[in-house]
């Protein structure tokens, strides 16, 4: 990043970095984005920020195609074949020379990964019958980066099958060369100057759940889009705040006594779309919309619903958008915190983290809907996605959509189903047709 | 496969809901979806993540000892004992290494880089004529140290150095 090319104005440095080739090509080391110095600075020898995204196909995967297919798809997305390394400021990455390998899904999701002291990059790549999963470090690339990625892993399976494909919507053609854009901080690119902010630890209803390290039950709740939309109608909701809605009364039926304080849920927001910048990297901001019951037991479905409307969308106006994410840039360019060594860092961080953690209730990610090329999308039959836990946020709600079929996946690292029970029956009552699937079944 | 408890459909093949563990009733399924099944285990793998290896950083610990009795050593006496010295430190390791089988390379590798480290300390003492008692009470500092480490926690010693050498 010269200094001439960032005194270009922001639009047209990302229409130039759109036509440059990514430098990754050929460097060993870059930086890592802006909001990964979290989930880097911040992980455990046991622990790590990971996520999961699955594609359930309509036949039993071919392994040999699907490695070929992961092998060419893995060249088209060259900051995703990387490792993280400490340094002594900052965490970095490092390229990965290796190949990544496909294998067979035989153990539990969202075991911890090697990310250091391997030569395979941070994520894992596996298939068990018709499903193929991506699990992700969080510092490595974001929800929809990893979609892209899996998408594109699908799409160059089946066009090595003999399909054809004109539009690759989601998905990445295996045969272009990444740019500049896609590689890049999109945080740095998009941020204006102005003051670091101390993050400060929301007053939130939070629910110490008893959790098992060693353990991710995951349940998979399919539905039809179109049963979801029909029944956040009445509501004037979106499907989000209808999901966050039925998270929160969930939350309420649960509470042996009155909820005194308000159950905020954490949504992370793509900003690719908002900023109008295509990246295989991090570029997703958390926000949290949330309803404060003060005490009363008497609380409505329709009270929620009312109190969540335009919650999400007043809090991801661009302005309130770009005020985070600059404040979040200042404080990383800020050359006091830079000089500070990265153990100390971690410290402040670790603590950063997890007040940033308490300060919510649970988690629901929403991907949407994952559009691949037309000639491979009548091979998928379902898109899934699941949040790993956190060490203080044993469960996670995700979902993510494939034509008319929504996902909606409950991960816990708890025996307890009460919060799945509660959410999936609230749905089956509200005249939406679930199907469970568990990786936890007799 | 129904549970009419939660009114969700379940694949054919479960006996149990998941979600309230009641037995699942014969009833014919709301919507047209395969199951996808997961892999049928119940306790998660032992992590590919090797455990934690504080002995990378107690060599650093050892280089930076070394260097400071280097400095302030007075003796000109027992130049050889510092690579001798050292040297049975490794092969301390290396005995430790031992008890595992198929280990005996990264053993290997951990000797002669260890002995390698004391020939270069060595070499840089006898280039800035610096006294070579201030290394030998070092390694005999860092023998005690480790001895006294592999004698209280033999296990996780040996643990520790498969994992420092992993591949
Ligand atoms: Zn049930």
């Amino acid at each position: 990043m010269g200094k001439a090319s960032s005194a270009l104005p922001q639009d047209d440095r990302k229409t130039m970095l759109a036509s440059q080739p990514s430098p990754l090509i050929t460097s060993r080391w870059f930086p890592i984005d802006n909001a990964s110095n979290l989930y880097a600075l911040a992980r455990r020898r046991r622990w790590n920020r990971v996520f999961r995204v699955a594609a359930v196909l309509d036949e039993p995967i071919d392994s040999d195609l699907m490695q070929q297919a992961l092998t060419d798809a893995a060249k088209r997305f060259p900051s995703l074949c990387a490792k993280l390394r400490d340094g002594f400021f900052w965490c970095y990455l490092e390229r990965t020379d290796e190949t990544p390998m496909l294998k067979e899904e035989d153990a539990l999701p969202f075991r911890p990964m090697p990310l250091t002291r391997t030569n395979q990059p941070n994520f894992r790549v596996q298939y068990y019958g018709c499903r193929i999963s991506l699990e992700m470090f969080h510092a490595i690339a974001d929800a929809p980066g990893s979609f892209q990625f899996l998408a594109s892993i699908i799409t160059r399976y089946y066009e090595l099958k003999g399909a054809e494909v004109a539009d690759y919507k989601a998905a990445f053609n295996c045969a272009d060369s990444p740019t500049a854009l896609e590689t890049t901080d999109p945080y740095f690119e998009t941020a204006v100057d102005c003051k670091a902010r101390n993050p400060k630890q929301l007053e939130t209803y939070y629910l110490r759940e008893p959790s098992n390290k060693r353990y991710a039950r995951v349940t998979h709740g399919v539905m039809h889009v179109s049963d979801l939309k029909a029944a956040a109608k009445p509501y004037g909701v979106t499907i989000t705040e209808y999901l966050s809605a039925v998270i929160i009364k969930s939350y309420l039926d649960r509470a042996a006594s009155p909820v005194t304080k308000p159950i905020r849920v954490s949504i992370p927001v793509n900003l690719r779309r908002r900023f109008d910048i295509v990246s295989a990297r991090n570029f997703v901001y958390m926000f949290d919309i949330g309803f404060d019951p003060k005490g009363r037991t008497d609380v409505t479905f329709e009270e929620i619903c009312n109190a969540l409307k335009g919650q999400l969308q007043k809090k991801t106006e661009k302005e309130n958008i770009l005020a985070e994410i600059s404040a979040n840039v200042s404080a990383q360019k800020n050359p006091l915190s830079r000089r500070v060594p990265q153990p100390l860092k971690r410290l402040v961080l670790k603590n950063n983290y997890k007040k940033s953690q308490l300060s919510f209730t649970t988690f629901l990610s929403n991907y949407g809907v994952l559009e691949l090329p037309d000639s491979v999308a009548p091979h998928v039959r379902r898109a899934e996605f699941v949040l790993g836990d956190t060490p203080y946020q044993p469960l996670g709600f995700a979902c993510a959509s494939i034509g008319d079929v929504l996902t909606l996946s409950v991960n816990a690292n708890t025996p307890d189903m009460t919060m799945a029970r509660l959410v999936f029956r609230f749905l089956t009552a509200a005249g939406v047709p679930v199907y469970i699937e568990s990786n936890f079944h007799e | 496969m129904r549970c009419m408890q939660c009114d969700v459909d379940l694949p054919d093949s479960y006996h149990v809901c998941p979600l309230c563990g009641e037995a699942v009733s014969d009833t014919p399924n709301q919507l047209p979806i395969e199951e996808a099944p997961y892999p049928d285990v119940t306790q998660s793998v032992e992590a590919d993540v090797p455990a934690a290896y504080p002995n990378k950083h107690v060599l650093r610990v050892i280089a930076v000892l070394c260097a400071v009795f280097l400095l302030i050593g007075q003796s000109t006496l027992w130049t050889l004992f510092t690579p001798i010295l050292l040297g049975l430190c490794a092969l301390f390791y290396f005995v430790c290494a031992l008890f595992e089988k198929g280990k005996l390379l990264r053993s290997g590798v951990c000797l002669l880089s260890t002995v390698a480290v004391a020939l270069v300390l060595q070499v840089f003492g006898l280039l800035l004529r610096l006294p070579m008692l201030g290394i030998s009470l070092a390694a005999a500092g860092c023998i005690a140290v480790f001895v006294l480490l592999c004698l209280l926690f033999p296990a996780r010693m040996r643990a520790q150095l498969q994992a420092t050498f992993h591949a």
